[in-house]
């Protein structure tokens, strides 16, 4: 039934498709009309999916750096009782930009930008559908890093944790101006995620390749598509919270005052609706990966098609009925507090499934252990250690014993770093050679791989035990009779490891960049659409759109014509139907412009000028005003600059 | 491989669409799915706090006065009309509907505009300022996040406009008006149940 599964490695005779006519021509027309222009003025203006999405994943990266930076000073902190390497001050803006660093500016614009990368590739199209639109994103991402931490650097961090629960970060007991700082954070973060998800939506719905009906999508494109619409419902919450919670500290208002009819749960209430699918959008993009690399590496598609998309489906849906298992402890009423322990429990369903598709495919299929494999691998053993976790503190009275221990601080970072970070450095690996023309080094992927593997075990199953034993979390020291000492100094130590595993990666992608292997179209006889065309692929993607005629894609042995007639003198894509991707209509897309850029500063000062005055609203509506005329007038009207 | 199958030619396909076949018209859709929720937990915040509060509204502010707020949502919903006027022309192109486009539009701009003036009265008419207490700074909120989208969609309805009267209405700009409506149908429709609440809230809930 599935003879891809019986193909050799690499396999033998990928069905090969005719180009139609010399495409010399074509590709130099191509070329000259999507190829951003050279210097300064065509690297801030580009509107090339993959420029903007390249330098998403550097920056995003760097900031997971800098955040783990951070994390390892907190671990230096904790090895031993009594330690005064970090004073309590700069202690909580170090976990607080830890978190916040963390969750905003590396996991969710990783997992977009990974997205904003693959996706159009994969489904076969020239451009994501907005392509200023995804500029302005990104540009609205990078002002809001370069914000958090230019205000930490200036010892205005944010000190209220990630979450900035109220009251502590409210205008009583946060003078100054950090918690405003961590509030405007989460404004920038808030465009550029709703930007990429908008653009993912649209993307997929209206630009996939002729016959790619939704239910022949790669499952990574379907984790993305489930992803972007998480983020449309999620993120709204997380406006209004730190929306309020800026105007409660700024203007006076009293959303969260008790005095005043505020109430400090509501501000609970809005942050856990986003916070809770926040963790499962940055989990089912990974979840995609998992499938692409496992389908690969087996030499077969994924086991369960339906069930792996349903079940994606079902999680998405879940993700938001789980909330209120962030505030068991705040006394809430406990017939609804069994509700979400209930829904908490029931999530594990879907993913038990996944596991066991996964699991199936690997047992029947032929497994190579590649690098992106043994980091599968790794995602499977630590995420279901994290998941057990999960289903323990979903449990009420369990739950009240280990709230805000280090039990909670292992849990979720077997389940982020378990369900995340391993699948991504998978991607990386897997596809860095689409990304750059050259493999990373295998040698050093398992250096990699066995670095990271060890030392996050040896770093956070520790804290399971410490938690139990009590120990706080967002405490920045303990007496040395508590008898904590010895395991956190286990955990410093795997801190060391897990240092030396993201140094080896460090090496390994700087060196195989210039150095590395040469990849061609396809190292890993892979059975998606990005895999067919060159690496990296050139600025309009294809020359000839590809199609696809079953879920197989490229593994379908039958023949698979290309997209003809598509104009090459100007940036033209294909429209297919929302649900059957038959060719609907051509669609010009804009090119290079300055005015992304222009828009992005108009939101940063408007912003910055937030923190200190409400007028900053009115300055902010005439700037970004004009930056949007600027973006929509047609440039050949006499008062328009060019 | 016969070379006849080997190829999809769509140079046949028309270049532009409206409606839900074009992609900018489901990158509006989105963003205003992105605003409906984000109005849903607005109103969702409203009934919240009134749970947790025992007068509503708090003792010494009177409930807002209905006059202003009824004239401002008849305004709106009169206003929809010329929009829904300008789209329907647009589907349909020919010189004259054209024209009627544009006058649909300034009618439109004029009516957007209109709205803010008995909305003005309103917020007077509210009996309380943002800093009073939480039902003060809901209200603001609600009234003020609307008031807020009155005024972009008047001024991007304005643009148009002014731009439509010194240039053809070429197909992209078919799709812009089309958006462009939809977006009014979004601020005219959930200022609906916003009106309720605020209006209704105080002598229901």
């Amino acid at each position: 039934m599935i003879p891809a599964a019986r193909q050799p490695h690499p396999p033998a005779g990928l069905p090969t498709y005719e180009t139609p006519a010399p495409a010399l021509e074509e590709r130099a027309a191509l070329a000259a009309h999507w190829t951003t222009p050279p210097g300064l003025y065509g690297w801030l203006t580009t509107a090339n999916h993959k420029e903007v999405a390249l330098r998403y994943i550097v920056s995003a990266f760097a900031f997971f750096l800098a955040a783990g930076v951070l994390a390892f000073l907190m671990r230096v902190q904790l090895a031993w009782p009594e330690s005064h390497f970090l004073g309590p001050d700069l202690y909580d803006q170090i976990f607080t930009m830890h978190g916040s660093t963390m969750m905003f500016l590396f996991a969710v614009p990783m997992m977009e930008a990974m997205g904003l990368y693959l996706v159009p590739l994969m489904i076969g199209t020239r451009n994501v559908a907005l392509p200023r639109l995804n500029l302005y994103g990104y540009y609205a991402y990078l002002a809001g890093g370069l914000f958090l931490w230019g205000a930490f650097l200036l010892n205005t961090g944010p000190d209220v944790g990630w979450f900035a629960y109220v009251p502590l970060s409210g205008p009583q007991y946060a003078p100054g101006k950090r918690a405003d700082v961590w509030a405007q954070l989460i404004t920038f973060t808030e465009i550029a995620a709703l930007v990429g998800a908008v653009e993912l939506v649209t993307t997929i719905f209206k630009q996939r390749a002729p016959g790619m009906s939704l239910d022949r999508m790669p499952l990574y494109v379907w984790s993305m598509l489930i992803t972007a619409f998480m983020i449309i419902f999620a993120m709204p919450a997380i406006i209004l919270a730190s929306g309020y919670l800026a105007m409660d500290r700024l203007v006076s208002t009293h959303f969260f005052n008790p005095a005043e009819g505020g109430d400090a749960l509501l501000y609970q209430h809005l942050f856990w609706f986003f916070g809770h699918p926040e963790v499962y959008l940055i989990f089912i993009p990974a979840l995609g990966m998992v499938s692409s690399i496992v389908a690969t590496f087996c030499r077969r598609p994924v086991v369960g098609y339906p069930a792996m998309v349903l079940s994606l489906i079902a999680t998405g849906f879940m993700g938001f009925g789980l909330w209120v298992h962030h505030m068991f402890a705040t006394g809430l009423p406990q017939l609804g507090e069994s509700f979400f322990t209930a829904a908490s429990m029931m999530i594990a369903i879907p993913s038990g499934v996944q596991m066991f598709c996964w699991l199936a495919t690997m047992w029947t299929g032929r497994p190579r252990f590649a690098t992106p494999l043994l980091f599968v691998c790794g995602f499977v053993a630590i995420f279901v250690l994290g998941g057990l976790t999960g289903v323990m503190l979903a449990s009420v009275p369990f739950d009240l014993q280990a709230h805000d221990t280090f039990f909670v601080v292992a849990h979720f970072h077997y389940v982020l770093i378990g369900g995340a970070v391993f699948p991504l450095f998978g991607g990386f690996y897997y596809w860095f050679p689409k990304m750059t023309g050259r493999l990373l080094s295998e040698r050093l992927g398992r250096w990699n791989f066995w670095l990271l593997f060890v030392g996050f075990n040896l770093t956070f199953f520790p804290m399971h035990v410490l938690g139990l034993h009590g120990m706080p979390r967002r405490v920045y020291t303990y007496l040395p009779e508590t008898g904590w000492g010895p395991l956190n100094l286990v955990a410093t130590a795997g801190a060391l490891v897990m240092t030396a595993s993201m140094l080896t990666f460090l090496g390994n992608a700087l060196w195989s960049r210039r150095h590395g292997e040469l990849a061609g179209d396809d190292p890993w006889g892979a059975d998606t659409l990005e895999w067919e065309t060159s690496s990296p692929p050139p600025p309009y993607n294809f020359v000839h759109l590809p199609s696809v005629r079953s879920r197989l894609g490229r593994w379908d042995p039958g023949p698979r014509p290309v997209v003809t007639g598509l104009s090459t003198d100007k940036r033209e894509v294909l429209v297919t139907t929302t649900l059957d991707a038959e060719p609907d209509h051509r669609y010009a897309l804009p090119g290079p412009s300055i005015w992304p850029l222009m828009l992005g500063i108009a939101t940063m000062v408007t912003i910055v000028v937030l923190l200190f005055t409400p007028w900053a609203i009115t300055l902010g509506a005439v700037l970004v005003f004009l930056a949007l005329l600027g973006w929509f007038l047609p440039k050949d009207l006499p008062w328009v600059p060019e | 491989m016969a070379t006849a199958a080997a190829t999809i030619d769509v140079a046949g396909l028309p270049d532009h669409a409206i409606g839900e076949r074009a992609p900018l018209w489901w990158g509006v859709l989105l963003m205003l799915v992105i605003e409906s929720t984000m109005f849903a937990m607005l109103l969702a915040t409203y009934l919240y706090i009134r749970s947790a509060s025992d007068a509503w509204p708090p003792l010494g502010t009177p409930p807002p006065d209905q006059l202003p707020g009824l004239v401002t949502t008849l305004v709106l919903l009169l206003s929809a009309v010329p929009q829904w006027a300008a789209d329907q022309y647009a589907w349909h192109p020919s010189p004259a509907n054209d024209t009627k486009v544009r006058w649909s539009l300034v009618a439109a701009t004029v009516l957007a505009f209109a709205v803010l003036v008995p909305r003005c009265f309103e917020l007077a008419s509210l009996h309380c300022g943002w800093d009073s207490h939480a039902y003060g700074s809901i209200v603001w909120t609600i009234v003020g996040m609307h008031t807020f989208h009155v005024a972009t969609s008047a001024v991007e309805t304005a643009v148009l406009t002014v731009y439509l009267f010194r240039r053809p209405l070429d197909e992209k700009h078919r799709l812009d008006l089309n958006v462009n409506s939809l977006y009014w149908y979004f601020v005219t429709a959930w200022w609906l149940p916003a009106y309720a609440l605020v209006y209704f809230g105080p002598s229901l809930l």
